[in-house]
Order: C-alpha cells, then structure tokens, then sequence
C-alpha cells in the first residue's frame, strides 16, 4: 500500500509539473537541439518548398513518391529532417513544363525548419520513388528566393543537388527546389 | 444503425449494471523507438508518453500525450518543430486472468512548440489497440496508435479497408502512421 501511495503522488507529481513548468519547457529538456537549447541559441528560420513534376501517367497509378528534405550542417550532420509521401489523390497542380511543351502534374511540398543554430547549412532534397527510402532516382535544381530554370548538368550527376544556406542572428531564409520524377540521365522524359 | 445501437445499448446496460468496486483510475507511462521506422533520419529519437484513464468495467476513457521530437512531428505534419500529440479516447478493456486488451477510438490534437506551424490547433482521429499484463496494482504491455489529421481520412481509411481498388492503400496508411509503444501502468 506504502508503494501505491508512493506511485500515486510520484503520478501526480509528473502530471503537476507538466502543466505548471509548461509544455514547451518540457520540450526543451527532452529535446534541446530540435528546440534551439543545444550547443547554442538557434533563432534562425530556413523554409523549404520542393516541386516535384511527375508525368500524369504516374498519377493513375494513385502513387508518385516521397520527398525527403535534410537540413546538414558544416560538419555533415544531419541535424533536422523532414519527409513526406506525394501520391496521386493528393493535392496537384496541371502546370507546363518549360522546354517541352507538354504539361505536368505538379507537387508542392513545403516545410519551415524552426529554432537552427548560426552556421551554414547544405539543403538536399531526394525523391525517393519507389518509398525504400533509397534516394535512389532524383533531379533537382534550386534556387534561393528568385528562381531560374537549370540549364547545366553538373547537378545531377550523383542524382543529388543541394543548396547551400548561411543564417546567423535570427535570420528568416527560403529554398526552392525542383524535382523532376524521372531519372534524367536513363529515361530523358523532359529533354531540354 | 439499428444494428450499432443495439449492442452499444447491451455495452451500456452492463455498464450500468457492475458495482464501483470495478471503476478505477490508472497512471502510467509508454515509451516508443523510433528505430522501428523504416526512414533511418527519424530514427535518432524515442517518444516519451504521459498516460491517464478512467476504467469503469469493460469500458475506459484515456487521456495520452506523446512527446514526439522534430522528425517525427514533421513526417506527421509537415512542420519540423517537436511537439505532443495529445489523444482522448475512449472504448473496451477487456480483462481475463492477467491478460488485459484494450480497443480505442477518439480524437487527437497535436500542439507544436511555442504554437509553431500553420496547422496548430487542429484536432484528428485515432485508433488504438494494447495488449498487456495486469497483475493487480500495476501492468506492463504494448499498443499500437494509429493517428490521422481528420476524422473523415479515419472513416475514409476504414471504408477503403472493404473496397479492393483501395485496401491496399488503407493498409499503407494504416501501418505508415502506426505507433508502438510499450507501456507501464499503475491502478488505483
């Protein structure tokens, strides 16, 4: 019985402090890099939006792919990371494609990363296709803040593109990506 | 509907009927690898549980929150800020010997850190099942959260579970979105 009262205020306790020191100190504890409490005070902003153009016939099929963003810092850590599924009953846009005249299905994926430390950062975006998290066919071109479209070839070699990213003092920075679903170098769908 | 009510009424009739000696409160916590996700970015964090519940015969009402860090919160909602998925339920615990199992429904509502993200606020469905052992005053067991944005996708997914141009796709976005967790919980 000494035990079970022992529980019960210990219970009580937990949930006590949990209201009163407040739901985002306890974030804080449990997770000070996500938080900006870790080496030290991250209050920079970095917002990511990724396009990824799929030919329609891909959009039938009910699926298209997942796009995974990182966010790795100077030393090569991954320090926040965000990924989400783009299927064929998700939202989309019938747009055109520059340089071939035809038109497809477009993918907006957009994600804000909170709460990052000073420093320069590299932004890759991956299309994982076929969702084994394998980035294993990609394309990207980006942009920061004011796009133009790719015009060389150095990016994809690895399947791979990225931008890199300073932000100190409580900087608010965006990156733009471009995906395009097909493995360029085998299937050249687009062609410029 | 006739055919809902009238075992929901039968539910209610026994209910009714048991003495306050099988009504109880319970305390507890869970916690969650996240190496169980197949992304390997996500799996650098574990999710830490506060659990609470009313059990009143074979019916119980719980209250649970989750905190779950950045990754996971951004694969959930698309904003990479931790937060707590915060989930009311409610449905059947069901008890014979030491085994204990419990079937939930009820809604969620997810609050991101320091009210960051476009979707704060918003509440969504969830379906639970725990399975367990329960040996008088404590327990230890597993479970299996299921979460969704809205109760429409749930009912949405649920529907396309009997339909074969969309099980499949229900089964994904049942298992994608499953929870485990292990659990240790306290009676009183």
């Amino acid at each position: 019985m000494k035990t079970r009262k022992i529980i019960a205020i210990a219970a009580i306790s937990v949930i006590a402090v949990f209201f009163l020191a407040g739901c985002d100190q306890i974030l804080e504890n449990l997770f000070p890099n996500d938080t900006g409490h870790g080496t030290t005070a991250g209050t920079n902003t970095l917002t990511v939006s990724a396009f990824m153009w799929t030919d329609p016939v891909y959009v039938t099929s009910g699926y298209v792919g997942k796009i995974h963003i990182d966010l790795v810092d100077s030393s090569g850590t991954v320090v926040q990371t965000y990924s989400t599924w783009a299927n064929g009953y998700d939202q989309y846009t019938y747009d055109y494609w520059w340089g071939t005249g035809d038109y497809y299905y477009r993918y907006p994926v957009s994600t804000t990363f909170y709460y990052v430390n000073d420093g320069t950062y590299k932004v890759n975006v991956y299309c994982d296709l076929n969702g084994n998290n394998q980035y294993d066919v990609s394309s990207e071109y980006f942009a920061s803040n004011n796009y133009s479209y790719y015009t060389g070839d150095s990016i994809w070699q690895n399947h791979t593109g990225y931008s890199t990213v300073s932000l100190s003092n409580g900087s608010s920075s965006s990156v733009t990506a471009y995906i395009d679903y097909y493995d360029w170098e085998f299937y050249g769908a687009f062609g410029y | 509907m006739k055919k809902l009510l009238l075992p929901l009424a039968a539910i209610m009739l026994l209910a009714f009927a048991v003495p306050a000696a099988f009504a109880g409160v319970e305390f507890g916590t869970s916690w969650t690898s996240t190496s169980f996700l197949s992304d390997t970015s996500l799996q650098s964090d574990s999710i830490l549980g506060f659990h609470a519940a009313y059990d009143w015969f074979i019916l119980t009402a719980s209250v649970d929150s989750l905190a779950m860090p950045s990754a996971v919160m951004a694969d959930m909602t698309g904003v990479a800020v931790p937060g707590f998925l915060n989930m009311f339920d409610a449905g059947l615990n069901l008890k014979l010997g030491i085994f204990q199992a419990e079937a939930l429904v009820g809604t969620n509502y997810v609050y991101f850190y320091k009210g960051q993200g476009p979707s704060n606020g918003s509440w969504g469905a969830n379906l639970r099942l725990l399975g367990g052992l329960n040996f008088g005053w404590w327990g230890v067991g597993v479970s299996g959260t299921s979460a969704f944005d809205t109760f429409d996708s749930l009912v949405s997914t649920i529907k396309g579970l009997f339909d074969t141009s969309t099980r499949d796709k229900s089964i994904s976005e049942l298992t994608s979105g499953l929870v485990p967790a292990i659990y240790l919980t306290f009676y009183f």
